[in-house]
């Protein structure tokens, strides 16, 4: 690693060292106007509006010199370079600037005329849709996107810092935490962490985000995105640091634990007794998904004693003619899940949906009258398949898939003794795992009590008094309004 | 090979330090190992209906020798390793000190040889020994690299994936004749002071201690803890002893190898029969704690007295761990190293760390 980054270097050092020559791009053109030369690149400027703003002043008062020029010229954000080397005239031209140059000066002035690009509209969340609550979710532009957040939290401690990301993409990056309430040590791994990326393109906020996780070797996410502005104001007023990437329509926060995967951001506009049944509802689905497989694998394979009486009759029934050993019929349905999962994600909408139908029932029934498969086996694939789908971060729900492969191979293996070796080697991960250096099984280890009101569980709000401790915030309590009456006592 | 590593205390990271109620689940994860599966049959050949007596001797046992542990420790800081160094000398603190790791990692060796003997009989009679040792040696390889935090994680997993097992004893409980358990103190004091050496062997696991002492945040607090963590492995203890010694009747007792497994055979659940399958898969999560923390103390005794890297020592002794419980073949050998660690054990719970209490009160304490 070092070695390449060595390389890399020295490579930067020798084009530093020759003088870059102009991009060819730039159309340098006379104004008409005595001595007044522009340059520019076409698709990036806004020739209307110069023509109307800037030309009309330049013919008023052509007789100044360039800094007088600089001064008057009544355009805001403009800059003046006392005789700029070309890669500077480069780069300012290129970020959508108009260079003003008269013939006895070495000196330039940038005005700022930037094309608006059309964007698109401000839409829907579509994998995070709530049924209540907001319905605003990113675009791709960075500036509408901290738009979206600033309106929702117009308080000064509110600290944007911008950061550009990628040698040739030149990707604007902002950091955004509150400056009374996030940890500095926190903050300062985050800002550490992006400004010391090397990488020539970072075409979207997921490029960082496996840039600077913790363990790049681990299949979990340790950062969470998300399309919704309210979801990243809630981890902002919680203590927590997130950033935005210029084309990306994903807010991206940190650190966070296992268990908020598993928060749809809907618990909070519902009632606290039905957030909590469905969070609750959601570990359970992905328990199941996990281990429902391998389970059932490794009881039929080798502890067929645990069966009681009844239910082994049905079980047998359903696997009498199947010539296969369970471990490889169950490896080649979930296979087939996940052929019908990819082929719908990567179809249309509407034909993916056809496919998923047609799949899910030719196949399923024909596997099962060919006497390929049981049905047993194949209802608790599918479950397992409709259970990791419960869970709300997209990133999660892929891992949570790819984790029950090699927990069925090692059910194949011993039965329950290697499953329950296979979840003490998940757990040594999960419990090895950091988010921005905090625990990533917090709050349940290290065990936070005080934290698990808003974990697998939601409480109602007055109860959540205090932010996580796993943040480590400077202000630690929320504020609370909720005051606890006597019987028969009133304001 | 540098020796002056263990004359000054080891400066722990405060991010490598614990909690101080996590103490709890290290005592009991280091305590209750696969041995509570079958002790009661032991205790029971001398005293009998008594064993429960014996089970609480022992727990208080426990107590003073875990509270003579955090005197001198608290007294002097450091680790066993400092101790020996100040108490002995460089060249003379050699000799206990290697012992004491030696004896650490085959108390490793008993537990996992012992629970391979269980999971021969009960569940996979053709499993070679050296394939689950090499799979179990290899996750425990994997945990103890992580660090303490990692091993004190799975001590704390590890309590609570098992735990809910002793609800399981209802059964022979509700099956069981309390008249099992009369009449009360009927034995010779010979009888009762055998049984308690042999029950010493039950409660081995607190010495570990003198290796994680240096991690833990507070160490006041935490010594609250580790009582309460021994008292809860006594109840545990006094549990199973008694719904065993109500379930079956002496002479039955005396036939059986795994009282415990037996009892699990008579759990009838609506969805789930033969119990002791999903009870031996269980223990496997329990005795993963017992091996975590014994590797990771004597690599970590490795690591502070000859100044090698923890993770060196840990390859090594790692590969022991998976070589020597292959050498043991049959259920004879197995009872003979049970019987060797719990005397050895006995010896350093109730001879040398008394010992090294004295020695510690006569000399003179760490400058605050």
């Amino acid at each position: 690693m070092n070695f390449l980054k060595s390389i890399l270097t020295a490579k930067s050092a020798q084009k530093g060292s020759k003088e870059t020559s102009l991009d060819t791009n730039i159309l340098w053109e006379e104004t008409g106007i005595s001595d007044w030369k522009t340059g520019y690149i076409q698709t990036l400027i806004n020739l209307e509006r110069f023509d109307q703003e800037v030309l009309p002043f330049l013919q008023k008062n052509q007789s100044l010199s360039i800094s007088e020029m600089f001064q008057q010229l009544p355009i805001t954000n403009k800059k003046w370079c006392k005789n700029p080397d070309n890669q500077t005239i480069n780069e300012l031209i290129l970020q959508g600037n108009i260079a003003l140059v008269k013939r006895s000066s070495k000196d330039m002035i940038f005005v700022p005329i930037r094309k608006e690009q059309s964007l698109r509209q401000i839409s829907v969340p579509e994998v995070e849709f709530s049924v209540i609550g907001p319905k605003e979710g990113f675009i791709e532009d960075i500036d509408t996107n901290l738009l979206l957040i600033q309106k929702r939290l117009p308080t000064s401690s509110l600290q944007i810092d911008f950061l550009e990301i990628g040698t040739r993409t030149k990707s604007k990056v902002a950091i955004l935490y509150l400056k009374d309430v996030a940890d500095e040590e926190n903050v300062n791994t985050m800002k550490q962490r992006l400004s010391e990326i090397e990488y020539d393109h970072i075409l979207d906020s997921s490029y960082l985000v496996q840039m600077i996780e913790d363990n790049k070797m681990s299949i979990f996410p340790q950062f969470i995105d998300t399309e919704r502005p309210d979801r990243v104001v809630a981890a902002l007023v919680e203590g927590k640091v997130a950033f935005l990437t210029n084309g990306s329509p994903h807010g991206t926060y940190g650190p966070v634990s296992l268990v908020e995967f598993f928060a749809a951001f809907d618990d909070y506009f519902l009632s606290w007794h039905i957030a909590s049944l469905f969070r609750i509802m959601r570990i359970f689905a992905v328990i199941f998904s996990i281990f429902a497989t391998p389970l059932y694998v490794a009881v039929i394979t080798y502890h067929p004693e645990l069966i009681p009486d009844d239910l082994m009759s049905t079980l047998t029934t359903s696997r009498t003619d199947i010539p296969f050993p369970p471990v490889l019929e169950a490896l080649f349905l979930e296979l087939t899940i996940e052929l019908l999962r990819e082929a719908g994600a990567r179809l249309p909408t509407k034909v993916g949906q056809t496919i998923g139908i047609v799949g899910g029932i030719v196949i399923g029934t024909a596997s099962v009258d060919a006497g390929l498969t049981s049905n047993v086996l194949l209802i608790l694939v599918a479950l397992s398949a409709l259970a990791s789908f419960t869970t709300p971060v997209y990133r999660m729900s892929n891992s949570i898939r790819i984790v029950r492969f090699p927990m069925i191979i090692l059910s194949g293996i011993w039965g329950l003794l290697s499953v329950a070796l296979g979840l003490m080697t998940i757990l040594t991960h999960l419990l090895a795992l950091t988010s921005l250096g905090r625990p990533y099984l917090a709050p349940i280890y290290p065990p936070r009590i005080k934290d698990w009101k808003d974990s697998f569980i939601r409480l109602p709000f007055f109860t959540q008094k205090e932010r996580p401790k796993q943040l480590r915030v400077k202000e630690k309590e929320k504020i609370n309004w909720w005051k606890k009456r006597d019987i028969d006592e009133f304001d | 090979m540098n020796l002056t590593n263990s004359k000054y205390p080891p400066s722990v990271h405060k991010n490598a330090r614990i909690s101080p109620q996590l103490v709890f689940f290290l005592i009991v994860g280091s305590q209750v190992g696969v041995g509570i599966l079958g002790f009661v049959r032991y205790i029971a050949e001398f005293v009998n209906q008594d064993s429960w007596i014996i089970v609480i001797a022992g727990g208080l046992g426990v107590h003073l020798i875990l509270w003579m542990m955090f005197s001198m420790l608290n007294k002097h800081g450091g680790d066993l390793f400092y101790l020996h160094h100040k108490f002995f000398g460089k060249w003379l603190a050699l000799v206990p000190s290697l012992l004491f790791i030696v004896y650490i990692l085959v108390t490793g060796i008993v537990v996992l040889r012992t629970y391979i003997e269980a999971v021969q009989n009960w569940m996979f009679p053709g499993l070679p020994t050296w394939a689950i040792s090499l799979f179990f040696v290899a996750l425990t390889y994997y945990i103890v690299s992580k660090g303490f935090r990692v091993v004190t994680g799975i001590a704390y997993f590890s309590f609570v994936l098992s735990v809910w097992l002793i609800f399981s004893h209802y059964f022979p409980i509700k099956f069981g004749h309390s008249i099992n358990l009369l009449p009360v103190l009927s034995y010779s004091f010979k009888d009762y002071f055998e049984a308690f050496k042999i029950m010493v062997l039950s409660y081995v696991g607190i010495e570990y201690l003198f290796a994680y002492y240096p991690f833990l945040h507070d160490p006041k607090k935490a010594q609250k803890w580790a009582h309460i963590g021994a008292a809860t492995t006594t109840f545990f203890y006094l549990l199973t002893t008694i719904s065993t010694l109500m379930y079956f009747s002496p002479k039955q007792l005396q036939r059986l190898t795994w009282p415990t497994l037996m009892e699990w055979k008579i759990v009838t659940l609506p969805f789930i029969e033969r119990f002791e399958y999903i009870g031996i898969t269980v223990f496997a999560i329990v005795i993963l704690i017992n091996l975590a923390l014994s590797l990771w103390s004597s690599s970590r005794g490795i690591h502070r007295m000859f100044d090698i890297k923890q993770r060196t020592a840990l390859v090594l002794l790692s590969i022991i761990l998976f070589v020597i419980p292959v050498l043991f073949t049959n259920r004879v050998e197995v009872d003979e190293l049970n019987n060797m660690v719990g005397k050895v054990g006995t010896y350093l719970l109730y001879g040398y760390i008394p010992l090294l209490f004295l020695i510690s009160l006569v000399k003179k304490g760490e400058q605050k």
